[in-house]
Parts: C-alpha cells; sequence; structure tokens
C-alpha cells in the first residue's frame, strides 16, 4: 500500500533557470526503504524538503496517506511534520543547550507528549547512548550527534523518515553504524525510509533506487527500473 | 516546566555574557522607568507639602456646620484628621477700623489650641497666637494699622468687646474666607462650627465634601467649604480638571518617551538574538514546532529578561532617587531653603513601572516573535535567509565605493551598501535614540534656562504698609534699621488720568507720595514720572515693552485732582525704584494741596516701601525688623529667591538625572547593536582570515561600516531630534515663551559620545579578530 505519493512535483526557483524538479512522480509503500541518489544539484535534497512539506513545489502535489501536504496551513503543516516526518540532515541540526533526551523528546514535547521513560531508555540503548543522557551535543561525536538525530526523528513514531545525506559528514565506521540503525528502524520497527546518498553502497542497502539528475526523477513507481 | 520554558532557560544559560548584557542594558531601561514614577510622585508628594503647610495639613474647611452635628460629622466625615472651631458670628468693627474694605462684616473664629496651632501658624505674618478669649488676630489688611497690644473695640454676638490685636494672619491662603479674625475658644461654642480635616479618600473630593456638608445641616445659603486647592491639584484632585488633565498629560508624555527608548532598546537586543538563532527557529520549526510556539519562545526570552531588569530598576531607581533627594535636602538645609522632598514608595509606581516595563518587553518583541516565528524550515539546512534581497542599485558600487581605495574599504563599503533592510532597521533605531537626546535634552534645557532667568530682579525686601501722618519718620527708621543698606517708602495714591497723551497705555495712575526732603535730595525738586521697562516676548522673541512714556515732560489732566505738571521722566536703574514700579513722585506737601478740595474716603494712605541690605545673610533678621515698621504683607526676595532657586536646582537635577539615564538607553541600545552585530559575523571574519587578511585590514574594514552607520544615524537623529525640539517649544509657546536654537551643544555631544564608541569598537574589533581561532569558526555549524 502507497503512503506517499508525489505527482507532478516541480520546483522552479527563477524563470530564466531550469527547474530544479522537473515533474517528478513518485509512490512510496509503507515499510520501504528508498534510496535517491545523483550528483550535486541535480534537486534530491529539493524533493526531499517537498516529500517532508519544509519546502513548498511550484507546482504538483504531494499526498502522505489522504492528506494533500500543500493544502495544509501553516500551523496544521507544522503538526503534520512533528506527528508525521522524522528529518534527519547531514549537520544534525541538535539544539545545542539540549541534553542528548532532550533533543529526542523535542518533537514529542512541542506536541504536548509525555514520552514513558521505558521507550526512552529503550530507544537510548538502541541508539547507544544510554550512558550519554544528559550530555550536551556539543560533548559527542560526529556519530553519536547523527545518533540523537535519528533517536529525535523516531520518537513520533512518524509515517515516514527523511534523511538527507545521513552519513556525508561522517567516516565509514560510522557511516556504516548509522546505516544499520536506520535499516533496523526499517526492518524491525517497519519504519518507511527515504535517504538521499551520493555513497552507492549505501544505496545499495535500499529496497529501491530512485535516481534523479537535472531535476528529472526515474524509478519513482515501485514496479518502476530499479 | 515545559519545553518553550526550558529551551528559553536554557538559551539565556547558554549564552551567558549576552544574556547578562541584555538584562543590564534593559535593567537601565528599567531604572529609567522606575526612576521616573518615584520620582514624579516623590515630586508631587513635596510639593504637595509645601503646598498643604498654609493650611496645616488640611484639605477642606467646612463652615457653619449646626452644633449638634459636628460630632457625628468628625466620626464619619471619613476624615484622617480633623480640627474644629466655633463660628462665634459676625463681628462690627467700632474702633480704630476706618476702612473697612469688605461689603460682608467679617466672622470671629474661635479655636482651641490645636486648631490655632494646625490652622494659624502657617499663615501667622505678625505676632503670636491668642491665649485668652480677649486676645485677637487681625487680616494682615487691617494688621498693617495695628502693632501688637492695639486694642480693638467688636460689637460681637454677646455685645460690644474690647480685644487686643496680637498679631495679624495672611489672607492668601486657600481657606482664606473661612477663618481670618480669630481669638481663643477652649471649647466648641454653642454656636456653628468650622470643621477643616485631611480626607482618607480625595475621589470626587468637591462633590462629596459639599455634599457632606449639606447632609450635615448645612443651609445652602451658608454653605462654604473650602478646599486647599493648590495642594489637592498636585494630587490630580483639585476643582481645576485642567490641573488633572495636566498631570496625566505630563505623565503621559514621560511614559512615551521612556516607552520609546527602553522599547527601542529592548527591541534591538530580541531582534538580534532572534537574528542569531535564525536557523534554530527553523530546525525547530522543521520538527513540527508552530508558529505559535516560536513567537511564545520569543516572547518568553523578552519576559524572562525583563524580570531580573526590574529588580535591577527597582534597586537604581529606588536608590538613585533617594540619595539625590537625601543630598538635595542636605542642600535645602544648608542653604536655608524652606523645602523638603519626600521619597513617595507607593505600590502604584512599583506595579505601574513592572507593568509598563512588560507591556514595553511584549510591545517591543512582537516584530522579533512574528519574523521568527515566519522563518521557513528551509533555514534548518540552508543559510540563505540572513542574506538580504539586493536590489540592482545596490550592487553598483556608489560614490564612496568608487573613491574607497582599498580592496577592503570597497569591500566594507559593498557590505554596508548590500546589507539592506538590516542597515536601515539600524539606522532608524539609532537615529530614534539621538533623535530623543537631542530633542528633549535641548529642550529641557531651553525651557530650564528659560525659567532660570525669567524673573525681573526686585528688592531685597518689600511690601506694602498703611500710614496716617507723614511718611518721613517710618522712612528715616528703615534706614537706620541695623542690616539695610538703603530704603525707600512711598505713601501711594490712585491718580485716573482725564486724558490719556501719547505713551501712555492706561488711564489708572498710581502716585508715590514722598517727603519733601525725599522730592528735594533724590528727585532734585522734580515731580517727576517713574517709568519702568518690563520683557515681553512677542511671537517667541524678547522684546523691552513699558507702560509709560520714556520721556514726558508737561501736564497731566487728572480727574478730581486737576492738573499736575511733571518735570522730568526717570526709567530708573535704581532698584528701589524698579521695586515700586511706574508712578508719578510727588511730595507729601503737593498731595496736600492737589487733594485740600478733595473728599478723601480715608485719612491715612497705603504704603509701598523697597529695602537693600547690606548682607544679604541678614535678611531674616532685617525682615522681622521691618515687619515692625510697616506690619502687613511683606516680601522676602533673598529667602523667595533661595527658594526659587532650591526648586530649580531639584527640578534641573531630576530632569538632567532623567535625560542622563535616557542617554544611556540610548547608549546601550547603540552599543548593542554594533557589538552585537560583530559577534555574528565573527564566522565570516574567520573566512577573511583564512583566505589571508590580516587583522588590522579586518578592524579597518569593520571600522569603515560602522563609521558610515554611525554617521548616517548622527545626521538623521540630529535633524530628527532638532524638528522635535522645534515640535515641542512651538507646542508649549504658550507656557515657556522661549526661543529655537539650534542644538548644537547636543550634536556634539552625541557625535563625541558616538566616536568614543567607534574608536572602542575599533580596539575591541581589532582584538577579538587577532585573538580568534578561525578553524573553530569555520568548522562551527
Amino acid at each position: 500500500m502507497s503512503i506517499l505519493t508525489a505527482t507532478d512535483l516541480t520546483k522552479q526557483y527563477s524563470a530564466e533557470e531550469l527547474p530544479a524538479l522537473d515533474h517528478a512522480n513518485l509512490s512510496i509503500e509503507a515499510g520501504e526503504f528508498v534510496a535517491i541518489v545523483g550528483p550535486s544539484g541535480s534537486g534530491k535534497s529539493t524533493l526531499l524538503h517537498m516529500l517532508g512539506g519544509v519546502d513548498k513545489p511550484t507546482s504538483g502535489t504531494v499526498h502522505l496517506y489522504d492528506t494533500n501536504v500543500f493544502q495544509l496551513n501553516e500551523t496544521q503543516l507544522a503538526i503534520f511534520r512533528r506527528r508525521q516526518v522524522g528529518l534527519i540532515y547531514q549537520f544534525y541540526n541538535l539544539l545545542p543547550t539540549l541534553t542528548v533526551e532532550e533533543n529526542i523528546t523535542l518533537p514529542a514535547d512541542l506536541d504536548g507528549q509525555k514520552v514513558p521513560e521505558k521507550e526512552i531508555t529503550e530507544l537510548l540503548a538502541i541508539l547507544g547512548l544510554s550512558d550519554k543522557r544528559t550530555a550536551l551535543p556539543t560533548t559527542l561525536s560526529g556519530g553519536q550527534q547523527q545518533r540523537v538525530a535519528i533517536g529525535r526523528a523516531l520518537i513520533n513514531h512518524p509515517a515516514i523518515v527523511l534523511a538527507d545525506e545521513p552519513t556525508g559528514n561522517l567516516d565509514q565506521r560510522n557511516s556504516q553504524d548509522i546505516m544499520d540503525l536506520l535499516r533496523a528502524a526499517n526492518t524491525k520497527r517497519g519504519q518507511t525510509l527515504v535517504v538521499i546518498t551520493h555513497d552507492p553502497d549505501i544505496a545499495a542497502q535500499a529496497d529501491r533506487v530512485m535516481t534523479i539528475t537535472d531535476g528529472k526523477l526515474t524509478g519513482g513507481e515501485p514496479d518502476g527500473d530499479h | 516546566m515545559g519545553i518553550i520554558n526550558r529551551l528559553t532557560l536554557r538559551t539565556l544559560q547558554g549564552e551567558k555574557g549576552r544574556t547578562i548584557l541584555t538584562i543590564l542594558s534593559m535593567g537601565v531601561a528599567a531604572t529609567l522607568a522606575v526612576a521616573s514614577l518615584v520620582g514624579f510622585t516623590s515630586a508631587q508628594s513635596s510639593l504637595y507639602h509645601k503646598s498643604i503647610q498654609d493650611t496645616g495639613g488640611m484639605q477642606v474647611a467646612i463652615s457653619n456646620i449646626p452644633r449638634k452635628n459636628v460630632a457625628s460629622l468628625v466620626k464619619n466625615g471619613g476624615f484622617e484628621k480633623v480640627v474644629t472651631g466655633s463660628n462665634l458670628g459676625t463681628v462690627k468693627p467700632l474702633s480704630g477700623i476706618t476702612d473697612w474694605e469688605s461689603d460682608q462684616l467679617p466672622t470671629l473664629t474661635g479655636m482651641d489650641p490645636v486648631a490655632l496651632k494646625t490652622l494659624v501658624t502657617p499663615i501667622l505674618t505678625t505676632g503670636r497666637l491668642p491665649r485668652t478669649t480677649s486676645e485677637l488676630l487681625v487680616p494682615s489688611n487691617v494688621g498693617i494699622k495695628y502693632k501688637a497690644g492695639g486694642v480693638v473695640r467688636l460689637q460681637t454676638i454677646n455685645g460690644p468687646k474690647n480685644f487686643t490685636v496680637v498679631g495679624s494672619v495672611t489672607g492668601f491662603h486657600d481657606f482664606a474666607n473661612a477663618y481670618t479674625w480669630i481669638t481663643y475658644q477652649k471649647n466648641l461654642a454653642n454656636r456653628p462650627a468650622l470643621v477643616a480635616g485631611s480626607l482618607k479618600n480625595l475621589n470626587r473630593v468637591q462633590a462629596n465634601m459639599t455634599a457632606l456638608a449639606k447632609r450635615y445641616g448645612v443651609p445652602d445659603p451658608l454653605l462654604n467649604v473650602r478646599f486647599a486647592d493648590r495642594a489637592l491639584a498636585l494630587l490630580g484632585a483639585g476643582s481645576n480638571l485642567r490641573d488633572k488633565a495636566t498631570i496625566v498629560t505630563l505623565l503621559a508624555i514621560m511614559l512615551a518617551i521612556i516607552g520609546i527608548a527602553a522599547g527601542m532598546m529592548i527591541y534591538t537586543s530580541i531582534n538580534l538574538s532572534v537574528r542569531s538563532r535564525i536557523q534554530r527557529y527553523g530546525l525547530l520549526r522543521s520538527i513540527g514546532a508552530t508558529p505559535k510556539q516560536i513567537r511564545k519562545l520569543v516572547y518568553r526570552e523578552g519576559v524572562t529578561l525583563i524580570l531580573p531588569a526590574l529588580v535591577l530598576g527597582y534597586a537604581a531607581g529606588i536608590g538613585g532617587i533617594s540619595v539625590t533627594m537625601a543630598t538635595l535636602n542636605q542642600y535645602f538645609t544648608k542653604m536655608e531653603i524652606d523645602i523638603h522632598l519626600y521619597l513617595a514608595i507607593s505600590p502604584w509606581p512599583l506595579v505601574g513601572s513592572a507593568l509598563f516595563m512588560i507591556l514595553i518587553t511584549f510591545l517591543a518583541s512582537a516584530r522579533p516573535a512574528a519574523r521568527a516565528a515566519g522563518v521557513s524550515p528551509l533555514a534548518a539546512v540552508r543559510d540563505n535567509l540572513t542574506t538580504p534581497k539586493l536590489r540592482r542599485r545596490q550592487l553598483k558600487p556608489g560614490i564612496w565605493g568608487r573613491l574607497a581605495p582599498t580592496p577592503l574599504s570597497r569591500l566594507a563599503v559593498k557590505n554596508y551598501r548590500r546589507s539592506g533592510g538590516v542597515r536601515w532597521t539600524m539606522i532608524a533605531t539609532l537615529s530614534i535614540s539621538i533623535m530623543i537626546f537631542v530633542g528633549f535634552t535641548e529642550f529641557a534645557r531651553t525651557v530650564l534656562r528659560d525659567v532660570s532667568n525669567d524673573f525681573d530682579p526686585v528688592a531685597d525686601i518689600s511690601g506694602d504698609g498703611y500710614a496716617t501722618q507723614s511718611i518721613a519718620k517710618p522712612l528715616a527708621q528703615l534706614k537706620t534699621t541695623p542690616g539695610v543698606a538703603d530704603a525707600f517708602a512711598a505713601k501711594t495714591a490712585g491718580l485716573e488720568l482725564s486724558k490719556r497723551p501719547t505713551g501712555f497705555r492706561m488711564s489708572d495712575m498710581t502716585a508715590w507720595i514722598v517727603p519733601d526732603q525725599v522730592l528735594k535730595n533724590q528727585f532734585d525738586k522734580k515731580t517727576t514720572l517713574i517709568s519702568t521697562t518690563t520683557r515681553v516676548y512677542v511671537n517667541g522673541q524678547r522684546r523691552i515693552d513699558r507702560n509709560l512714556p520714556a520721556s514726558f515732560q508737561g501736564d497731566l489732566q487728572f480727574k478730581k485732582y486737576g492738573t499736575i505738571h511733571v518735570d522730568q521722566t526717570i526709567t530708573p536703574n535704581n532698584i528701589l525704584y524698579r521695586t515700586v514700579g511706574d508712578g508719578l513722585v510727588i511730595s507729601e506737601s503737593q498731595y496736600a494741596r492737589i487733594t485740600k478740595d478733595v473728599k478723601l474716603e480715608s485719612k491715612g494712605n497705603p504704603v509701598r516701601y523697597a529695602v537693600t541690605l547690606t548682607n544679604k545673610k541678614d535678611h531674616a533678621a532685617v525682615f522681622k525688623a521691618v515687619q515692625q515698621i510697616f506690619p502687613g504683607n511683606g516680601w522676602d526676595s533673598i529667602a523667595g529667591d533661595q527658594t526659587n532657586k532650591g526648586i530649580l536646582t531639584a527640578a534641573q537635577l531630576l530632569v538632567y538625572g532623567f535625560l542622563a539615564l535616557l542617554s544611556l538607553v540610548s547608549l546601550a541600545n547603540i552599543i548593542n547593536h554594533i557589538f552585537a552585530n560583530l559577534l555574528q559575523r565573527r564566522r565570516q571574519l574567520a573566512m577573511l582570515q583564512s583566505i589571508g587578511t590580516t587583522p588590522p585590514q579586518i578592524a579597518g574594514m569593520l571600522a569603515i561600516e560602522n563609521g558610515l552607520l554611525l554617521v548616517a544615524s548622527l545626521f538623521w537623529g540630529s535633524v530628527l531630534g532638532t524638528l522635535l525640539t522645534m515640535v515641542l517649544l512651538n507646542q508649549l509657546s504658550g507656557v515657556y515663551q522661549v526661543g529655537f536654537r539650534l542644538p548644537w551643544l547636543e550634536i556634539g555631544i552625541v557625535a563625541a559620545v558616538l566616536l568614543v564608541v567607534w574608536l572602542i569598537f575599533n580596539f575591541v574589533s581589532y582584538r577579538l579578530v587577532r585573538r580568534q581561532d578561525i578553524d573553530h569558526w569555520l568548522r562551527l555549524n
């Protein structure tokens, strides 16, 4: 069953330039692990941000389940992102003034939800951060910070996790650790996952690979050429 | 603790230096608010205390209360303090008083020692309080004819009775017609009573007290409720609504000034903080924080900062005002000035200043909060929101860019031109700060300077008396009084011109009747017209004006008295003549001649005198001695000048204190602006260093950028400040007749302060760039 559908998604920054994203169509099944690959400036991040409701397209639609994402108003969109989307960035983007635990539970806190203690403990254990629970982000390594960001993306059990070059800033060992975590979330928790990457090894771990070149997406449909 | 509170506190804790700086800056603004409101209420209270002295602290006096109702009125009238007296009926002077002026017969009031001490001591001009039922105080216009010990025979309700005059009281007070002829009366007589008191509640005091008097049986024709109106007006409870409006307007103007200055500063602080955290807000938005939550975060930060700032404001504001007032009180005591300043710490200025500052913080945070809430979630991943949208014009080098000789100076000009809205926000806030300083300081300085110069000089002691005989003897007494340097005294008589020659602005004139010897010695035996000059203001400009011609010689035709030949006209430089003023100086024998066939209303004449002192320090003793010669209304201008000087000093200190705090807020704003901007650009500066720019070059670039910013702000601030002064002076031209001048001094002060700030900035920026870890800033995400 398809949970995320994008139809004719186009992003044009100015009339003189080529579109950053040109009539992209895609459909992602529940529990699927999708990798999007493509050269720099090809429109990967633009596509990902639009899927997450962070950026708006010039034309086209994104549906998560039955919700047309871009018909939501600002507040509805914020709540949508909070509950349905987990975002992971290359540069972690943690709040330096909050502890590891507080950064992870931030989306739940913003939603007024109290995360059960057991769930936090389990998640920290999965992330390998049990001993860093009260540490501040600045005292952590890059790999540890990215694990915190993954925890934050997963805490609200979103419908989909979107990761933008999650290993782009990490060495090979840390990269593999992060991918193992994401893969585990995908296989054990059935978490739908979309990862943008340059790395062919990471792309190879995905159920399906989409390619984007000059804003044109291929492999967007499940029965496409992957 | 909710996530918003936690985020706010952690953010502030994480940026301790900046947080402390912001709290200190806001603390200065809070000090300004607290000090202004406490200072305002203290000044109000001090002036009230000074003014209420005349009525012994009593705010209202109700006459003619039926005796049987007095006790219940005293009990239920809502009084805090109360004294009573008895209306002993109208009295008819039977002896000694020949020129009774009033149409109505005066009332004799009997008072017990407490009432006498409370109500009469402050208005006693000569003599002492009565101690027996046959001792009497008379009003000063009657008292000028009686020295202490004189006997007056009055028709009283119990028949004719002799009273010994023991002194006189002035009629210049708010309860004037409630008690003027006063005797001793131990207990309330079985007569209508006078009840004077201070009240617990001053709401609608006029209407309430009048209703109270009626309720307690004062019949309409006898209704006489007097209020200490001048004092009540200072509390905004006077009968004149304009007084209340003036107080409210004054307070509103003051709060508006504080509000603008504090608002600008708080806006700057919050805005800079929002700008520096724009990516963080973007991140929060990307993980699902709603715009409302982001707005809340910014508001919460403002309120969290203003609370400790308020504590600082209370300590510094109240402490500052207390020290200022204590110093002024010491000065007043040392200078023997009869003023005491009272520190009034009532709840409303304290609560009011807190609410006011919180309100200002909310208002000042509104725009930064909206900006933060409007940040796109993309700001979390792309640092492109802080880049201003540039117009084609801004991309051109401009005049300064073409003139800039080095690559770094050209870069500085480019940075300046291309900083877009940020630059204009900074110029606008700095200009408004400068405008407030220049505009209000010049305005206050002009008004205070004018007030201090606004009095025409008068003799050290002057006053009125009464004489039935020649003035020669009392004048000789006056001149030989120890401490007197020179004196002039003349009997006066009213003259009316039947025909008004050119230069005579009015028909009424005064005859100064001097002893023959004085006319001979001082006026060369010539009938002399004294024509004094006064300063007037026409269209804001000072001009010399006079009511009598500057030179006149010839005959003047007067009604009743016929023709008087004027031998000469003088414009006196002598302070004694200037004090007595315009008039025709004639000799006593000449006056006797012209009045020979005229039926005079009274036997005697009022007297006007003026005295200069050998040593001004002796003014109190000489004044007392002069009062013995001429009992009546006297004016000790040395004491008056000291009081005026004291009030002026206090006013100057408070106004300049207010302006100093206001300037400090503006300065904090300027410093906040340029230093926060420097700290925000550290990564960019590190990048410049990494590509081979030296610290002096970077410091030079920053110096040019800030120099351009400060010069533009100085220009616009000075122009706007000058316009503000013009508008304020124009608005108050009816009250303060002052001319406009360009505020060069204030502009100079601002330029000097900006120069110092700029130099300090250059030094700090150079040190900062030289010491910064380039790698750290370049890696910083």
